[in-house]
């Protein structure tokens, strides 16, 4: 890994946990999404129960060298509510799908919120004074008779507690039929993209009523349906270029330069099937549960079910690395897909360009060094978690002896799945979310 | 799926299906490729079916699902194409032959492909078509090479069309009696989810293409639950499916008890099981009796009501 002496692996260290210790989870509390804002300092998270919890870091404490700043509830809101479709008589969810941050221009922190069918621009600003001094209203509030009123009072404005508040700015709704996966800020910081299982949607920011309609797939005649959308992202640099992934585990980038509706694509990324490990499942298992731009905007990350790929921009036939992150429950899909695990959709992020970091089963994530080409297994447990301790790395027993310390494939825990975490933009800080717990890691600072 | 932490287990027999990458041309495990490939089946539609969400049901998965049970139908479907198919004009007499031609025309007409027993008829003959050496092996579907070719170049029975065209208007009026809010849903969609106040100034582009939508869906008559398309593309699907196999195991047991048409090397015996266990499977879960792979599947008329009651009211 990529460490402070140039070529030293980066040990990590449990730093914090939030959430409920029970082992009851509450299905609201469970967590959807988890995203670093673009300086770091705020971390939101996205609950089924439609919540948004938003930590803020500490500022580094000059006399603590030891680590960085904690994680500290910063603002929590009910982004979203459960709606119902009275035409179908079905429930929509309130669960956030997916949190992505504006980039700072004022005091006031922005980010969208999105559940299955609707998107929120959430303004979370700070007040921490307030104007006193009034002398206009008694003191039960009512107003003064204005006759009685003698002087001229200008008010002060009086340092108060801190109050930090969350209001809805923007209400993007009714533009998809199906359910929203990803959203995806351009950047030119002024339109965003909103993709569904068969469309995808551009909007501006400051406009509601309005979006277009950039990709669509939806056939003519359901029945011939095949293929989804699984994930939508905007290019880091070109506000031009966006690329969407599908159930097929194929990816489209796309040039909105080309033509309005963008359903030709200009480039098609697709990894001819091994014929060795062709099963019943080849299909859903290549289906893409996350794609990524690295920092740079060169390279693209895929996850599917067994899998991390790197991709070249310039290669369209390969990728150019592949990862396997539990290649032992390749033997295991029939009952994966008997009990539904196999449809787990696991994300991915990037550090910068060269660290990718992804989830599995038993609460374990995965780390891969493009570098060194080492990778790493890691748990997000209560146990044996001491700040300021290092994590020991964990490895899974695929078949034969088992040694000391490792952990056979049948006594992984499938409900206990990482599907989120992210990766602080400027420093060696993680974010992995258990079912209802989020854990944040950092590197140990000799 | 939450629960406290246990671990699911799978059964006995399955488990030996696990940890290996069968594939179709694998000579000595061709039963347990096509075990595994009825579990699947038989998973796949549960999934399908026995799921009653209060939310709508993930679009994905169910594409993924329905893709499944796809190449599970397509693979049942070239397998089948070799198996010696015969029309009813060819075995006159036979008691069950009798009930085969009352039979055929019930299912028949309900498959979304009219010609469907031409696809099984395949025009090609045998020595051309392709075949995994091991289906000729172990599973010989084919029998004598005459009752292939009388198969093969039979038409499909002329008696479908008519009988189709009663059967759809019948069709059409269960159709109404469901409500079909696919125009319906075009123009209430924007009024669906009420709390924002950009209603007055909806786009368009989708109100008119919920519109166009609602048409091609109400056009296409086998179409039985056209509200359920945009919900689950799977309803249609089933019926599309199912019958086929119903269709493919009807023939497959008056082949069974045909000995004219049972070849000496006893192949159909072994063919059987194959098709019967699928069929009498994925029925299971629609009829109380207990069903064993070794029973011969005879099908009657009762069972037809009952499965067409089933289809048509889900």
């Amino acid at each position: 890994f990529v460490g402070a002496g140039g070529g030293n692996d980066i040990q990590w260290c449990f730093s914090q946990v939030k959430g409920a210790v029970d082992d009851d989870v509450a299905e609201a509390d469970i967590i959807s999404t988890v995203e670093f804002n673009h300086s770091g300092e705020l971390l939101a998270t996205g609950d089924k129960g439609g919540r948004v919890v938003i930590f803020q870091q500490e500022q580094e404490n000059k006399t603590q060298s030891h680590s960085r700043g904690e994680y500290n509830v910063y603002s929590t809101f009910q982004s979203h509510e459960p709606e119902f479709d009275y035409l179908k008589s079905l429930e929509i969810e309130e669960k956030i799908n997916k949190i992505r941050w504006l980039p700072q221009k004022n005091a006031a922190q922005f980010l969208l919120s999105t559940n299955d069918k609707t998107i929120k621009l959430w303004k979370i600003s700070e007040r921490d004074k307030r104007p006193e001094g009034y002398n206009l209203k008694e003191e039960d509030g009512r107003y003064r008779d204005p006759t009685t009123v003698t002087t001229l009072r200008v008010p002060v404005f009086r340092p108060m507690d801190l109050m930090v508040e969350a209001s809805p700015r923007r209400i993007f709704a009714n533009a998809h039929t199906y359910h929203i996966n990803s959203i995806s800020i351009n950047s030119d910081y002024e339109t965003y993209l909103s993709a569904d299982d068969l469309r995808i949607n551009l909007w501006h920011l400051e406009i509601t009523d309005r979006s277009f309609n950039i990709v669509d797939i939806k056939p003519a005649n359901m029945e011939e349906l095949t293929e989804v959308i699984t994930a939508a992202e905007f290019h880091p640099n070109s506000c031009n270029t966006f690329v969407y992934s599908s159930s097929k585990g194929t990816i489209r980038l796309c040039d909105m330069r080309a033509s309005a509706l963008c359903d030709r694509h200009s480039k098609l990324f697709e990894e001819p099937e091994d014929p060795s490990n062709r099963s019943f499942f080849s299909e859903i298992i290549s289906s893409i549960s996350d794609v990524k731009f690295s920092h740079s905007g060169r390279y693209m990350m895929t996850r599917d079910y067994l899998s991390v790929k790197i991709w070249d921009l310039n290669m369209e036939n390969r990728p150019v690395e592949t990862y396997q992150v539990h290649e032992y429950l390749r033997s295991k899909l029939c009952s994966l897909y008997e009990n539904d695990c196999i449809f787990d959709k696991f994300e991915c992020c990037w550090n910068g360009s060269d660290i990718v970091m992804t989830g599995s089963y038993n609460n374990f994530f995965r780390m891969f060094d493009r570098n060194t080409k080492r990778d790493i297994t890691l748990e997000a447990s209560r146990e044996n978690n001491k700040p300021r301790t290092v994590l020991k790395p964990r490895k899974v027993c695929a078949s034969g002896k088992r040694k000391k310390d490792e952990i056979s494939v049948d006594s992984l825990d499938f409900n206990k799945k990482i599907l989120h975490t992210a990766w602080h933009p400027k420093e060696n800080i993680i974010a992995v979310a258990t079912t209802n717990n989020l854990y944040i890691f950092q590197d140990k600072m000799n | 799926m939450l629960g406290k932490g246990g671990k699911r287990k799978f059964d006995e027999h399955e488990d030996g299906l696990e940890g290996k990458v069968v594939s179709p041309t694998d000579g000595p495990s061709k039963v347990s490729y096509t075990l595994q490939r009825q579990t699947i089946f038989n998973i796949s539609l549960m999934k399908l079916y026995n799921h009653r969400p209060l939310t709508e049901p993930s679009l994905q998965k169910t594409v993924l699902i329905n893709n499944m049970l796809r190449r599970i139908q397509e693979e049942l479907k070239q397998e089948g194409s070799l198996r010696p198919v015969f029309v009813t004009a060819s075995q006159p007499a036979d008691p069950l032959g009798d009930n085969f031609r009352e039979a055929q025309p019930a299912f028949s007409h309900l498959a979304s492909q009219p010609l469907l027993p031409a696809d099984l008829v395949s025009t090609t003959p045998l020595e051309s078509c392709l075949t995994p050496a091991s289906l000729l092996e172990d599973d010989t579907f084919c029998t004598s090479p005459t009752v292939q070719h009388d198969g093969l170049t039979k038409p499909p029975p002329p008696a479908l069309q008519p009988v189709k065209d009663s059967f759809s208007s019948a069709l059409d009026e269960i159709e109404e009696l469901c409500p079909a809010p696919t125009s319906a849903e075009a123009v209430a969609a924007p009024a669906a989810t009420g709390d924002s106040k950009d209603h007055p100034s909806e786009p368009n582009v989708q109100k008119a293409e919920g519109l166009s939508e609602s048409r091609t869906a109400e056009s296409k008559l086998m179409d039985p639950l056209p509200s359920n398309f945009e919900i689950t593309t799977s309803t249609g699907f089933l019926t599309d499916l199912t019958l086929d196999d119903i269709l493919f195991a009807d023939i497959d047991t008056s082949m069974y008890d045909f000995d004219p048409c049972t070849s000496a090397t006893g192949g159909a015996s072994k063919m059987a099981p194959v098709s019967a266990d699928e069929l009498l499977k994925t029925l299971a879960p629609y009829s109380s009796q207990p069903v064993t792979p070794s029973q011969p599947f005879k099908m009657d008329l009762t069972e037809l009501d009952h499965i067409m009651e089933v289809l048509v009211g889900s």
